[in-house]
């Protein structure tokens, strides 16, 4: 009864997804204050019933009710309780589910905390909202359904892809699609000004913390994605340019410049119809990474639903709302008000360039992943743009962006003053200068490039730093008068410090690892020594084990430096029992200097063994930078206050000052 | 009735707190301008703020005040808005007809939709009700659990693996049992009827064909104890299979005469040896390799058997060439089971033409590269046939 329940839950909200797409947008075209009060109500009610939905199917994983067809699918009732319950969004229909929920969550928040929005702004932002979920919610319902059941029921599941039973991988979807589905509420905002065809003071107060909190979950999602590749997968990468990344990564990259558009709007009311431009476009890019993943485009671990007919739903969906945002955008858009004007040196001027640097890396991205599968489909050959064309394409484009970064904060809104802000980085400079040449007397052979790299992610670093010791006046006024300028500064301040420290910290971690990754492998017997980076690793022989749901094979290997033993790794091999699928599990040793990675391979003779030997140096880096920008969004949305940017007075009266858009 | 009763709760729940806002009365009017107005208001007193702190030097303050009060000015001018929204509005119907409307529609769809997909009279059946079953049929399944459960935490146990070893074959889950008998030998010891019953799991699971692993299993089978009639039975066939067809039919005959009239696997075994005589010496690798589950693949046909007998070898090897090639030929345009791809491979490394096994395994492994089920079957047949 309680998966019945469910089910009807599920299609009771499509209908109050109905009424809250068309009642509160018919209210706010006739301007009846009552039917626009609907689309708050409808949200909230929407959101508790696809909350039952979600409810229903999770006391279906837990108690494995195989007489549910998804369950019976994709759970088995010996998996360990973790993974029942992230197994409930394991596969396509419940994680299209999950989709919808936070879709509704979003749509409720903004009906709960939206109370001093302009009721038809917030209206019609709930009916795209609305909009959105009943696509969806119609989508699952009738190709993509969890709540098929099964009679008889069968006794056991088939169980759930071993390689997705890993703890980073279970929280991986849910921020993912927190990033994703929250950026829906940028789009359903910037269409909804298209629709009122102005745009509110509210606007931007509203759509910047939303950004910055769906870029901060997919940030991390994604982040937890490329370290479960790391460590799973058993090549010792990170990042392979695979489209499932690109589809994930393409909208991180949009939503980091609307995120910074966002910005200028809030602070100085300029760059409106960019950013309304930008919020449709990263929307479009999640749908795109939604249909890429989902419609048997791509063939790969996140490619469940390998179904035509869902994939041709599913970029109806996109047509519609991409196309028709996008079509509202080029006949409404000349009707909104332009925003204010800035010298082409200010403050603005260095996040316009951020945008379009970002944005230009984005095409790259997606002309680099759509180019092979539109080539496919029209002339059915089968190419494919590996690293070498995201690296000739993106990298380039991403060295004037981190050059840049440090300079943007130190220029004044309105107009800057981009020699006084060079002077002020000249700490930063030298300290770079400094790196580069230790880099390049220490490491002497290899890539002449890396120490280049390194210099990059330094420069970035301590530029982000310059910026808080200028603000606070470092070195320059009493310890005392520091500190105070140090606790009045707002915390938004330090989250700009800190998410631009993070990609500094990211960016001596991608070059450390690329660049002086070592790797040997070798058939090694028990008992043998191999000497790898400094590092000495006796092969002590595979024991066999026993876990919950697989049996495994585990390498013994005590590793030692300079007759001292650091640590022992246990790289193993691990046959699941339902579905019968063999994994790899790396064995991973953290120091700061990078990585030991050690990966069992095949039995030879005589208890031999291939074993892969990898060391990446700085890898970790590029995690604990994704955290600090993390962190850094954290700090910046829990500064609630509003924010003003100071413009900075001409000191002639005719400066020359260019128009925004 | 309980069920339906819960949906309707539902339905009138939602519906009511979807439509709260019309069914109350409140303020009917409100000024865009107004909200404008307040985040500009909010702006100026946080310049303030900042300016007090000491973020900001008191000329920008200066700055910001003005830019912003310009902003709340402009706002103030076109304050009309909540005007011209009044002056448009429908009196009165507008509500009133969603009012009815979404009473009407929302639970007419929800219902609509439900009856499609949904399935009122199933009840849940999650781990805890299967395993207290309530009719007999579904009793071996909660008892196969609860063994296997145990023997995931015992896995050294092999009495539990000898017990659950007979309930798989019986289920026809040939690999799971073969995995079981080779437990219960190694836990238990080794006996003749052990051998023999792993390598006739071993058999069913490759679908027929003995593998050495198999052979060598139903070899140790007999050595201790002759009378295993079974395990003989796969030895001859393994000859067969291997091209000793002599020696094949002699052994049928020599089981032949072992056993009792009445045994019965005798008409089996003689309908095997009249096939075998009637083809004398070519490879039937067909029959051996149909499915032991039952799958019915289009073979041979009767004539074309017949035909082969009257014919001398020469003939014979390009007639099944011919059937072959036919085979193949299907299976290039058509797609084809899974079954047939492995007959061809079969065929052609029976044929002797290693090449075009591969080459047919090779397709048949693009051909299924969606399917692991198939590609697993695949790489234990290339193992079996040493591709």
């Amino acid at each position: 009864m309680i998966s019945e329940i469910g089910h009807f839950a599920l299609i009771l909200g499509l209908g109050v997804a109905l009424a809250q797409t068309i009642l509160p947008i018919w209210g706010a075209q006739c301007g009846n204050l009552a039917l626009m009060r609907i689309g708050t109500s409808a949200a909230q009610a929407q959101f508790v019933l696809i909350l039952i939905a979600f409810i229903a199917l999770t006391v279906a994983y837990v108690t494995s009710d195989f007489s549910l067809l998804n369950v019976f699918q994709n759970s088995h009732s010996a998996k360990p309780m973790l993974y029942k319950i992230s197994g409930v969004w394991g596969n396509h229909e419940g994680s299209l589910l999950l989709w919808v929920l936070i879709l509704a969550l979003f749509g409720g928040a903004v009906a709960v905390f939206g109370r001093n929005l302009p009721p038809d702004l917030k209206a019609n932002v709930l009916g795209v909202q609305g909009s959105i979920s009943v696509a969806f919610l119609l989508f699952m319902i009738m190709t993509s359904n969890p709540f098929l059941r099964l009679d008889p029921a069968p006794f056991e599941g088939r169980g759930l892809n071993p390689i997705l039973q890993d703890p980073a991988l279970s929280f991986h979807p849910p921020f993912l699609y927190g990033g994703y589905v929250g950026f829906s509420i940028a789009f359903s905002f910037a269409v909804a000004a298209l629709i009122t065809g102005r745009i509110d003071p509210a606007w931007a107060r509203w759509v910047r913390p939303w950004t910055l909190m769906a870029w901060m979950s997919l940030t991390i999602g994604i982040a937890m994605g490329s370290w479960w590749a790391y460590y799973e997968l058993g090549w010792g990468g990170w990042w392979f340019w695979d489209p499932v990344e690109n589809a994930s990564f393409m909208p991180w990259l949009s939503g980091t410049a609307l995120l910074h558009s966002a910005l200028v709007m809030e602070k100085r009311d300029a760059l409106k119809i960019w950013t309304i431009l930008l919020a449709i476009l990263t929307f479009s890019l999640s749908l795109m990474g939604t249909f890429l993943v989902r419609s048997g485009v791509l063939t790969s671990v996140h490619a469940f639903a390998t179904d035509p007919e869902r994939g041709l739903y599913i970029l109806g969906i996109l047509v519609i709302f991409s196309g028709g945002a996008l079509a509202l955008f080029a006949s409404r858009a000349q009707v909104l008000r332009q925003g204010g004007i800035f010298a082409p040196m200010s403050r603005e001027g260095a996040l316009v360039l951020n945008n379009l640097l970002i944005t230009t890396a984005c095409a790259a991205v997606f002309i680099g992943t759509l180019y092979p599968l539109a080539l496919e489909a029209v002339t059915g050959d089968k190419i494919s743009v590996g690293p070498p064309f995201f690296n000739a394409t993106f990298g380039p484009l991403m060295v004037p962006l981190l050059l840049a970064v440090p300079f943007g904060p130190f220029l004044a809104w309105k107009r800057g003053d981009i020699l006084g802000v060079a002077q002020r980085l000249s700490v930063a400079a030298v300290v770079t200068a400094l790196v580069v040449i230790a880099a390049y007397s220490i490491s002497g052979r290899g890539p002449w490039m890396a120490p280049l790299g390194l210099g990059l992610g330094i420069w970035v670093i301590f530029g982000a730093l310059s910026e808080i010791a200028f603000r606070v006046k470092m070195f320059r006024a009493s310890w005392e008068e520091v500190f105070r300028r140090l606790r009045s500064l707002p915390r938004s301040a330090f989250g700009a410090t800190f998410a631009h420290l993070g990609i500094g910290v990211m960016v001596l971690g991608v070059v450390g690892t690329t660049t002086w990754q070592n790797e040997k492998i070798l058939e090694v017997k028990p008992g043998e020594i191999v000497n790898f980076s400094g590092y000495d690793l006796r092969f002590d022989g595979v024991a066999p084990a026993q876990g919950p749901n697989y049996r495994e094979q585990i390498g013994m290997l005590i590793v030692t430096r300079g007759g001292e033993e650091i640590t022992r790794l246990q790289p193993s091999k691990r046959l699941y029992d339902a579905p019968k699928t063999a994994t790899t599990e790396a064995g991973i040793y953290a120091a700061w200097a990078g990585d030991l990675y050690v990966v069992l391979g095949d039995e030879l003779k005589e208890g031999a063994y291939t074993i892969r030997f990898y060391f990446n140096p700085l890898v970790r880096l590029i995690w604990i930078g994704t955290l600090i920008m993390f962190f850094g969004g954290f700090l910046s949305l829990s500064d609630r206050r509003l924010r003003v940017g100071a413009p900075k007075r001409a000191r002639v009266a005719q400066t020359a000052a260019a128009p925004a858009e | 009735m309980v069920l339906w009763a819960i949906f309707a709760i539902l339905t009138a729940a939602a519906l009511t707190a979807v439509l709260w806002p019309i069914l109350r009365t409140g303020e009917k009017d409100f000024d865009a301008a107004e909200y404008d107005a307040v985040v500009f208001k909010d702006q100026l007193s946080e310049v303030d703020a900042e300016e007090a702190r000491g973020v900001i030097s008191s000329s920008e303050a200066e700055a910001a005040r003005t830019e912003v009060s310009r902003r709340l000015l402009a706002v103030a001018g076109t304050g009309d808005r909540a005007k011209s929204i009044s002056a448009n509005r429908p009196e009165g119907h507008a509500p009133a007809l969603a009012l009815v409307c979404a009473f009407v529609c929302v639970p007419l769809i929800s219902g609509a939709l439900y009856l499609t997909y949904g399935s009122p009279n199933l009840p849940d059946n999650p781990l805890a009700a299967r395993l207290n079953p309530s009719t007999d049929d579904q009793k071996v399944g909660p008892l196969m659990a609860r063994v296997e459960a145990r023997l995931r935490q015992f896995p050294a146990d092999g009495r539990g693996w000898e017990v659950l070893a007979p309930v798989y074959m019986r289920q026809q889950r040939f690999a799971e049992a073969a995995d079981a008998f080779s437990n219960a030998l190694r836990l238990l010891g080794e006996t003749p009827e052990r051998f023999a019953n792993f390598g006739i799991a071993t058999v069913l699971a490759d679908e027929g064909v003995v593998s050495e692993t198999a052979r060598k299993a139903l070899q140790n089978a007999i050595k201790g104890n002759p009378d295993l009639m079974e395990a003989q039975f796969w030895l001859v066939v393994a000859k067969e299979q291997d091209g000793s067809f002599k020696e094949a039919a002699s052994d049928w005959r020599a089981l032949l005469k072992r056993g009792s009239a009445e045994a019965p696997w005798r008409p089996m075994v003689e309908q095997r040896l009249a096939g075998l005589e009637q083809r004398e010496g070519i490879a039937p690798a067909e029959e051996v390799a149909a499915s032991p589950a039952g799958t019915v693949l289009k073979g041979p046909t009767g004539e074309d058997v017949a035909a082969a007998g009257e014919m001398n070898s020469t003939d014979r090897s390009a007639m099944i060439k011919q059937m072959v090639g036919r085979l193949a030929e299907r299976l290039k345009d058509g797609g084809g089971e899974i079954e047939e791809w492995r007959r061809l491979v079969r065929s052609y490394s029976v044929l002797g033409d290693k090449q075009a096994a591969r080459k047919a395994l090779v397709s048949a492994r693009q051909t299924f590269a969606e399917d692991p089920g198939a590609l697993a079957s695949l790489g234990k047949l290339a193992d079996q046939l040493g591709l």
